[in-house]
Order: structure tokens, then sequence, then C-alpha cells
């Protein structure tokens, strides 16, 4: 037997009351402009309240706009509730109804005689494996409004089903099965493992919900959202522009908890552990130190495609960033995907998200954002808000893998790696201010990194052969603390090479005193590189 | 088992000797004298003295009912391993239950003058404490265990068991020994066992906060055995002052919630101070 279902075209709200819904559109979305239109609105309501085909169910004062009430109206047909069919109305403190939203579906000739029993529709329940001899209530007959604008008379039972609570729609004429969805709307902590990029294992705190789980952190104190665009490097990009927000079925997920999305896997892991050094070293709250989400993208392209759009995009290639300075809530951190081998150089270059220092220097770029501003607009200062990023970035590497971190940037993803710390100069980055030819932030980074550097581990500067001794790579975390605090705290927008060295000092002082191994070192280490 | 043999010899050989009569070995022509048909003649009143068995005098029950204490202490260890956070966490505690007081009640029954049986139901406590390590896996970082150690008090121990004896039995004046031995039916063994620790954490993870340790009791039951002896010095006619040293001993598994087991060795050495009541 054929499905009772109707399909209706559009039609305003105003000829939807006006018709008493009759020659309506299932699903109209009812929205009130003004307060007349409210009114008249809400005059309609009211005789379609009085005819039965919306029923009053709830009345709440709203706990915000002082003597407002917020009355819900449920849609009825021939005494079956219609399934979501509900209509607000705000009324004011002097009883005028100044606000009314909602959606009502056309049910006119929809016929309300179940040609299957309650009884057949438990037996189509308990076949999808659900415990009907649980049942949360007894089959309710209902009207259910199809995607596709059709509705259904529907029997609808609540029953357990493996560990979740399941709301079936059967259909009541045909026997069909029309929907089958959790009826447990709720997130839960979870931790999961995956295999990262470099099939490294990694433990993941995500979120389940309704049997499945998504790479949202629940248990660190910012939510920290991976996103996955899919290979979807449109999407990807008018999300970047802010042409497309994030929404929550953009988030990663997974089935079973055991995650094998290389990218999803690192950049989620990899955030929070980053979130946990700066946490745990510098008590630091995330970007804003206030627990700012976390939201990040991961799969914008496939690495192939960079063939097609490398040129346009290639930031969704060879690249990760931090999106986007000086734009008031718009923070997230986005990892490209790759490049083959001979594409972008002869080695492969694998996801951005894999190396847990790409994933630190761009979470840290957060950080210069919501505290120094360091411009790019400004020579110095981008050369300083790069550095600043490698520098926590290597950190990170340090805490977490101290055996066999070093000072190369982005070895893990690229081939060799991108910057070197220790030797700037072997990327053909300067390592003194005399050797500086150009003003570019990543190319600039090599002179701060280089006193970073020599800061901890000591050593001879290549250009000017001074010497500098180091306070040690087991006393690593005062030189870590004096560039954070110098940094965070005492840096601005335009600040070049010169004060972040005042600074520095004057941070090695207040952290560790006049005189201490690490203000001479630091000194020593600016004096090394030019700038001092 | 060789044990227990030894004990059965020991009963034994200290059976009295069986009481002189008749020599076996009759000759021939008393053999003759015996198929031959029978003659009324009045019985020696000798031989017939000589055929009859010793008869017991007095009573042959005695109600024996005893404190017990047990000197020794008890141990046991639980390891138990639990998921958690997709990794493996652990508990090892160990167990130390103090000597023990109980009691006992049985029953004597004497076949011959010096050879009885004996059947005694038993029951013991112990108090006891434990010690723990736990490693707690953490939700954020791999291989990177939170651990935990404590002491937990309160803990007890249980055993009710019956005791089915062969008992040798002397009495010189006013005291009267024996010696028993036999099979042990431990009815219950019922041992505190502490389960994975309930705890509390925050961010950071780091470290967490022991806020109760469940116990669980798991019981079970035992077959084993027993020896001992016992002194009684007669206050009045059917009344005995007695002292009883027992070992018993039966080892047994006791399942835990959750899988495993506890290894137990109920029983030990005790000592019982009563009375013995004849009847």
């Amino acid at each position: 037997m054929a499905s009772v279902s109707r399909v209706c075209g559009s039609a305003s709200l105003l000829a939807l009351l006006a018709t008493s819904v009759g020659a309506a559109d299932p699903g109209l979305r009812m929205a009130s402009g003004t307060p007349a239109e409210a009114r008249e609105m809400s005059s309609r309501l009211d005789a379609m309240v009085r005819d039965g085909r919306l029923r009053p169910s709830s009345t709440r004062e709203d706990t915000l706009v002082p003597g407002h009430l917020h009355q819900r109206l449920v849609q009825v047909h021939k005494g079956i509730r219609v399934h979501g069919g509900e209509v607000v109305r705000e009324i004011d403190a002097a009883g005028s109804v100044v606000a009314v939203s909602g959606r009502l579906y056309d049910t006119t000739d929809l016929g309300v005689e179940p040609a299957l029993p309650a009884t057949q529709a438990r037996d189509i329940v308990a076949n999808q494996g659900a415990d009907v001899s649980r049942l949360l209530a007894a089959p309710e007959l209902t009207i259910l409004p199809g995607r596709d604008g059709s509705l259904s008379l529907a029997w609808m039972l609540v029953a357990p089903r493996r560990g979740d609570v399941r709301r079936f729609f059967i259909d009541a004429m045909s026997g069909r099965l029309l929907l089958d969805t959790t009826a447990i709307n709720r997130q839960t902590p979870a931790v999961g493992r995956g295999r990262g990029v470099l099939n490294n294992d990694q433990k993941l705190s995500v979120a389940s919900r309704g049997g499945t789980f998504e790479a949202m952190d629940m248990l660190r104190p910012p939510r920290i959202l991976t996103y996955d665009m899919k290979y979807d490097i449109f999407k990807a990009f008018f999300t970047l522009v802010g042409e497309i927000p994030f929404s929550n079925s953009d988030l990663a997920v997974d089935s079973d908890n055991n995650w094998t999305d290389g990218p999803t896997v690192d950049a989620h892991a990899y955030a929070g552990l980053v979130y946990d050094y700066f946490f745990k070293r510098f008590g630091r709250r995330g970007w804003n130190d206030a627990d700012l989400p976390i939201p990040q993208m991961v799969n914008p392209a496939r690495p192939e495609d960079i063939y097609v759009y490398g040129d346009a995009l290639p930031f969704f290639f060879v690249n990760a960033f931090y999106c986007c300075s000086g734009v008031e809530d718009v923070s997230f951190m986005a990892y490209g995907q790759g490049a083959p081998a001979g594409a972008f150089v002869s080695g492969q270059v694998k996801p951005f998200a894999g190396g847990i220092d790409v994933v630190a220097h761009e979470m840290t770029h957060g950080m210069s954002d919501f505290t120094n501003g360091l411009s790019l607009s400004f020579c110095e200062s981008g050369g300083l808000a790069e550095s600043f990023s490698d520098m926590m970035g290597i950190s990170v590497d340090f805490y977490y893998r101290p055996s066999t971190a070093n000072y190369r940037v982005g070895e893990d993803v690229f081939p060799n790696g991108f910057r070197d710390m220790g030797n700037p100069r072997l990327f053909g980055d300067p390592d003194h201010v005399a050797v500086a030819q150009f003003c570019e932030e990543h190319y600039l980074a090599g002179i701060p990194n280089q006193a970073f550097y020599l800061a901890i581990e000591g050593g001879t500067n290549r250009t000017s052969g001074i010497a500098v001794t180091g306070v040690g790579r087991s006393n690593r975390e005062q030189i870590e603390k004096v560039f954070y605090q110098a940094f965070t705290f005492r840096l601005f927008p335009s600040a070049d090479f010169q004060d972040a060295a005042l600074a520095t000092i004057t941070s090695a002082r207040a952290l560790h005193g006049n005189g201490s191994a690490a203000e001479r070192a630091v000194t020593q280490a600016w004096v090394a590189v030019g700038v001092l | 088992m060789r044990l227990l043999q030894t004990t059965i010899a020991l009963v034994l050989i200290g059976a009295p000797p069986l009481p002189a009569g008749p020599a076996t070995a009759e000759p021939a022509t008393a053999q003759a004298a015996a198929r031959a048909p029978e003659k009324k003649t009045a019985p020696d009143k000798k031989t017939a003295a000589a055929k009859a068995k010793p008869k017991m005098t007095g009573p042959r029950f005695t109600l024996v009912l005893l404190g017990a204490f047990t000197p020794g202490s008890l141990d046991t260890s639980v390891f138990r391993s639990f998921e958690e956070f997709t990794e493996t966490g652990s508990l090892q505690a160990d167990h130390s239950f103090d000597s023990g007081i109980g009691g006992e009640i049985g029953l004597q029954y004497l076949l011959k003058k010096s050879l009885g049986l004996a059947a005694s139901f038993s029951f013991l406590s112990r108090d006891g404490s434990a010690t723990y390590e736990a490693e707690f896996p953490h939700p954020l970082l791999l291989d990177t265990p939170r651990e935990a150690s404590g002491t937990i008090d309160g803990l007890s121990y249980k055993e009710t068991a019956i005791h089915v004896d062969v008992v040798y039995t002397e009495t010189k004046g006013a005291f009267t020994y024996a010696l028993f031995a036999g099979p042990t039916f431990f009815l219950s063994v019922e041992a505190d066992a502490l389960k994975v620790p309930q705890y509390s954490h925050t961010y950071p993870y780091d470290t967490v906060t022991v806020i109760s340790v469940p116990v669980e009791s798991p019981s079970g039951s035992a077959f084993g055995f027993n020896l001992g002896g016992e002194l009684g010095y007669r206050l009045a006619k059917q009344v005995d002052a007695g002292l009883r040293v027992r070992f018993s001993r039966a080892t047994t598994d006791l399942d835990l919630a959750g899988g495993g087991s506890v290894e137990v060795s109920a029983g030990g050495f005790a000592i019982g101070v009563g009375v013995r009541i004849r009847f």
C-alpha cells in the first residue's frame, strides 16, 4: 500500500494563515518581522487553537527579558500531532504578542487511519535490532514531515538498541522504516586511539554522540575542534574566507573511535598536547588565556590537487597557517595536505598536521595574535612572530620527545625540514643581522631563532664567531620561560629585534635573577647574533 | 596426604592392645571337639571371663566448647588489571590479616576406651589491612600512568569449618590428653580484597586523588585436613578444663568480581581454651 504523503509548494506565512493552512506549504518557516505582523499572526494562531489545529504545550518566563513569556503551540491534525510542527509566540509584560516564530505543515487531506497496527510496527522495530520489550513509551501515531516536503502518517517508537536509545518512525500505511535516529542528544567525553601521519600511535580526546565519535576535545578546558574538509578544496577556501562557517557536521568523525585518518589524528592529538604544554609550562590557557575554543581544519585538499590548484591555493598544500591575525572571533588553524614527491620538492611532503612542532608553531601564532600582536606589517616584528612560533614549536618537541627532538623545524613532514635554529644558514636564513638581506618574516626568523638556540645550547655564532655559554639542555625550561614571558607580556606589534633582546633580558632578570646564568646566556646570545 | 597417613598410623599405634583371650591356634583335638556334638556342660567361669570384652565404664560422649585464638597472620595478594582510556591500568594489593579469634564446638564419641571419633564446628575471624599500589592510565597521554598508593584498614577475614577426626585419648589421674587428626571442610572462607580505587582528577590529569577504595568479599569453600592435641584437667566428675591446639589447612582460590582470583590459605594454628563436658 502506498504511503500517505503529500508534497506541497511554498507559500508565505500570511498566506498560510489566511487559508488556515489549507493551501500552504509543509515546513513553512514562520518569523514575524514587526510587532504588528506578529499580532496579526497571533490572532490567526488563536483561531487555529480554537479549531484544534494548534494546542498550547507550554508557557515559560523569559529569564533574560523580565516580564516576557514564550508560549509554545504544537500542531495537531485530527488529533494526531505533527512531528516538529510548532509555533512560539513571545508575549510582553503588557500581554501583547511581539514576535512569532516556528514551522507549520500543511496536513490538509492527510488521512489518519493507519493501515498498519501498532503491534506490527513494533515487530518491524524489533527487526531493526531494538529491544521492544523495553519501549520507553507506547507507540504513538504521528505525522512525520520528510526532507522532501512529504508528510507521512507514522508510528513513532522509542526503544533501546545496543547502548543507545533510538527513535523509530514506521510508515503507518506501508510499514516502511522512515527514520531511525538517536533519542539521546548528548555528548560525552571519550578517549580514542588513532594512527597519525607517520603511523604513530596517538591518544585522542573526543566526544561521543549517538554512537559515533566526533573530533571534539571534551577533556581539556577549551574545546579543540577538528573539522574535516574531506578534500573539498572549495569548501575549505570558502570556510577560510568566512563564506562558510564551520558546522558540527564538518567535525571529523569516526565510527569505532579507532581513528585512521592521519591528518585528523595528528592535528587533534597535537593541538591538545600543545595546549597542555603551554598550560603546564607557563600556566597559559590557550590562545586568549581564557580557553577560547580552538578550531582547526584538516584535509582541505588531496595532495595531487596541487597540480591543479597549487598556484591558486598554495596554502592548502605545503603549508600550515593560523587564521586570521587581528580578526576577532575568527581564529583557527589549518594544515596543508602536503604534496606528492616531485610536485614541490623531490621528496614527498606529508600532511603538515603530522608535525607536532608545526602544530605548536601555528598555535603560537594564536598566542601572538592575542598578546603581542607582532605584526607582519613591520619587518622585524614579522620575523619575531615567526621566530617565537619556531621557539615554542621546538620547545614542545623537546617537552614530549626529549630524546629525539632537535632544532630542525618541520622535519617530520617536510624532507629535511625547512628551518634550523642551530644553523639557520643551512636553509639560507640569516643567523646574524649583518647577513640579513631582505624583509621576509620566515627568513628573518633565523636571527632570533639562533639567539634562542645559543641561549640554551651555547656555542659559537658562525657569522660573528662570538661564543655563548648556554644554560644547557637540562635547564632549557629557564630560557623557554624567559622568551615566553618576554614575547607574550613585553612585546608589542611593532617590536623589533632590539626590543626583543631587551625584553628577554628583562624577563631573565625577573625570572632568574640579576646576574643569573639565564641572563648571561640570553645577553650573550643577542650579542652573538648582532642585535646588541 | 602423607601427613594424614602418619596421623592415622599414630592413632593405630596408640590404640590399646586387644584384651587377652584364648589362643588363636587351637589344637586338633580341640577342633575335633568343636565339631563334636555340643555337650551340655557347665561353662568354665575362667574361660568365660577371659572371653568377655572389657566393658567401658563412664560416659562415651564429650561436648567440647572452646574459645580459640589463632596467633599467626594471614597474607593474601591481589593483582587486578583494568581497561581505562584505551590503556591497561593495574592494582597490586597486599592484604595482611592479623591473628584471629574464634571458637569451636565439638562432640566426641568414644568407640573404645581410648579411640573415638569427633566432629567439630569452628569459626574464626581476623581483622586486617592492605597496602596497594595502583597505576591509572592517563586520559590524554600514552604510556604515562598516574600512580597512587596507600593503606586501607578495617578489612576482615572469616572462616567456618567442620573437622572430623579420629581421636586417641588417654587419662592419667586428673589429666586427659588426646591426639586427633582428620579431614576438614571449610564451609566458608571469606577474605576482603581491595578493588580498583575510585579517584578524582582534574585537568591536566597528571595526578589522581583516591577518594575511596572499594572492598569486595569473595568467598568460597575448601577441603583440607587438621591435626592436633588436647589436654584436659578434671574439674568435676564430668567437667574438664580443656586446652586444645589444632592445625588445619586448606588452600583455595576465591573468585573475584570481574575476573581473577585470590589465593587463600585457610586455617592455621589455633589454640583453644574451654570446657569438656562428658555425658
